[in-house]
């Protein structure tokens, strides 16, 4: 492949995979999850994997360094290290052997998962490493910088040696964690986005094992004198690793964007719904509210807006039970039974809504009803669906649903 | 009621700062700060529900506390906390969804995390509210007591996803627990 595209290549990854590990370690700050600090090394050890990689950077620490290929052994060096976190993801994904309470498995056993790191990846990967390195010394004097070591000098013992245990730590690391990840998303319902996440991760794993593979066959051809086969690890393997490595970026970061996105969209959805709670009351609000322009703009700290605005839009139909009346209710309750349409979490919506805007109508008006509705609509929602409940409160709170329940009452 | 009408052993509470923290208002951004280094501290059970929670605290304060669901009357608070002889109770709202009650619950538990100092609370609840003025947080105690108990809250594991995805979902979705 030409140096210079693939040097732009190269510096390309090597950004997006920092923008990655920027990604990750500020997602660690906030949560402390382990496997968050792991994936920000893996994607910044790779960045700076794919730097030393890219040919204008790689002559620059050649000639800098003044030892041989240098700049070989720091972008396998880099992988080395990426296949580490790798395996050490595996094990804090791997699911327990026994089957503890739900609740448990969120709590990281700690202890067990530091013995297997030590166990699995510290000595292994502090073996290679260093073995690499004694290898690198022995064969890199008087060595031709100006062509690819793998298939020119694969004959030599010591770098044959050194090429397949870099293949072979690299591809044992990817084959792990393709396989866990296949295994994950084969116990999730089909269609969700965890699921396409892990599959995405599956074949990035395996397009970045498709360069291991060509690399390992066209070493051994060139080991065994046969060049003919050098294509494989000259375009092949490197096109194959590229891509491959897109794809992984893209399922590692993926699903925490389709999240954050969700949260935007449920955030500005909420906004209608949360300034009814505060015509309820104006004091439920913990902070100022932001102006129109800064509300369209918010991106940052939507898990704590979001926390907030509907703890406060709770707390705002709470204060207004006293003034939904009853037959609001039970009218919105006879519409909604004629609309056959309507999902059943539409309907409880719909009827929420309906009686939020009939109390917010008695309160205006201070017309407290004779009797008020003794069951809030919308209140048996399971705290995964409360979120998605209350924007669906909201979309219909201006809809032609709630206008009809009020017209009919009146 | 005034505190020599209630039976003996019911004492009902509102909150103040502890000593030294008087008038400690500081903005949001440092009290969530604070408020989450508390947390790391506070050796809370991992990804709890609210009763696990309050067991856990119940052990470490040497006193059972028990959650009892109410009919909430006009003007009257949402969440209270009160002190028996030999427990403590919180209540909280029984016409509201289960994650606004476990955040009223957690605003209660995050008073006592922060040590706030219990006061009986001989006034009316909405002669209360009316001499808080702006918000019903501009009184620091509560402040303080709203912003950990929704950090608190977002802790908690209400609705988790299935055992062997747990550990995957907190990674590549950036979330704790699905009720986030």
């Amino acid at each position: 492949m030409s140096d210079i595209i693939f040097s732009y290549l190269c510096l390309f990854l090597s950004i997006l995979l920092c923008v990655l590990a920027g990604f990750k370690l500020r997602a660690w700050r906030r949560q402390r999850g382990p496997a968050l600090l792991v994936m920000g090394m893996a994607a910044l050890v790779s960045a700076l994997s794919f730097l030393c990689a890219a040919p204008a950077i790689a002559h620059l620490i050649n000639r800098v360094s003044g030892i041989g290929p240098f700049s070989v052994l720091l972008a396998y060096v880099g992988r080395m290290l990426f296949s580490a976190c790798a395996i050490t993801l595996v094990l804090l994904w791997s699911p327990p052997s026994r089957r503890p309470a739900s609740r448990e498995v969120w709590a990281v056993p700690y202890a067990t998962v530091r013995s297997e790191v030590r166990r699995k990846v510290m000595w292994v990967y502090g073996l290679i490493i260093p073995a690499m390195a004694v290898l690198f010394a022995v064969f890199c004097p008087g060595m031709d910088t100006s062509v690819a070591l793998d298939t020119t000098y694969a004959h030599r013992p010591s770098v044959l040696v050194f090429l397949l245990i870099y293949q072979a730590g690299f591809g044992w690391a990817l084959w792990q964690l393709g396989r866990i990840s296949w295994k994950h998303a084969a116990d999730l319902p089909a269609h969700g986005l965890l699921r396409r996440t892990l599959r995405r991760l599956t074949i990035g794993c395996v397009l970045i094992g498709g360069y291991c593979l060509s690399k390992t066959v066209a070493i051994t051809a060139a080991a065994a004198d046969h060049h003919a086969l050098d294509w494989l690890g000259s375009i092949v393997g490197p096109l194959s690793g590229c891509v491959g490595c897109l794809v992984l970026a893209s399922g590692w970061a993926g699903a925490a964007v389709v999240t954050w996105r969700q949260r935007r969209a449920d955030y500005r959805a909420l906004h209608p719904l949360w300034m009814t709670a505060m015509q309820v009351d104006g004091r439920l609000a913990l902070d100022n509210p932001l102006r129109p322009w800064a509300e369209r703009l918010a991106t940052r700290d939507l898990e704590w807006r979001i926390t907030r605005r509907t703890r406060e839009i709770r707390d705002g139909q709470l204060a207004l039970r006293p003034w939904v009346p009853a037959d609001v209710v039970e009218v919105a309750r006879r519409r909604a039974a004629e609309h056959d349409s309507l999902e059943p979490q539409e309907r409880e919506a719909a009827i929420a809504a309906a009686a939020l805007a009939g109390g917010v109508r008695a309160l205006r008006t201070r017309q407290r009803p004779a009797q008020h509705s003794e069951h809030t609509p919308g209140t048996d929602v399971a705290p995964g669906d409360e979120r998605r409940h209350l924007v669906l409160v909201s979309q219909h709170l201006q809809g032609p649903f709630v206008a009809q329940v009020l017209a009919e009452t009146a | 009621m005034s505190a020599a009408d209630m039976p003996l052993g019911h004492v009902a509470i509102r909150w103040r700062l502890p000593e030294g923290q008087e008038n400690a208002l500081v903005g949001l951004r440092r009290a969530r700060r604070e408020c989450r280094a508390l947390l790391e501290k506070a050796n809370l059970p991992p990804y709890s529900t609210v009763q696990e929670l309050c067991e856990r605290l119940g052990v470490q304060r040497g006193r059972p506390i028990v959650l009892i669901a109410r009919e909430m009357t006009h003007g009257q608070r949402s969440g209270q906390f009160e002190q028996h002889l030999t427990e403590d109770r919180i209540y909280y709202p029984q016409h509201t969804s289960t994650a606004h009650q476990a955040h009223i619950i957690c605003h209660e538990i995050a008073h006592l995390l922060l040590a706030h100092i219990p006061e009986l609370d001989a006034l009316d609840p909405e002669v209360v509210r009316l001499v808080l003025g702006r918000s019903h947080y501009a009184d620091p105690a509560e402040e303080q007591a709203e912003v950990l108990g929704t950090l608190l809250w977002q802790q908690l594991n209400l609705a988790p996803a299935e055992p062997t995805n747990a550990a995957v979902v907190t990674s590549l979705e950036h979330r704790r627990s699905r009720h986030v």
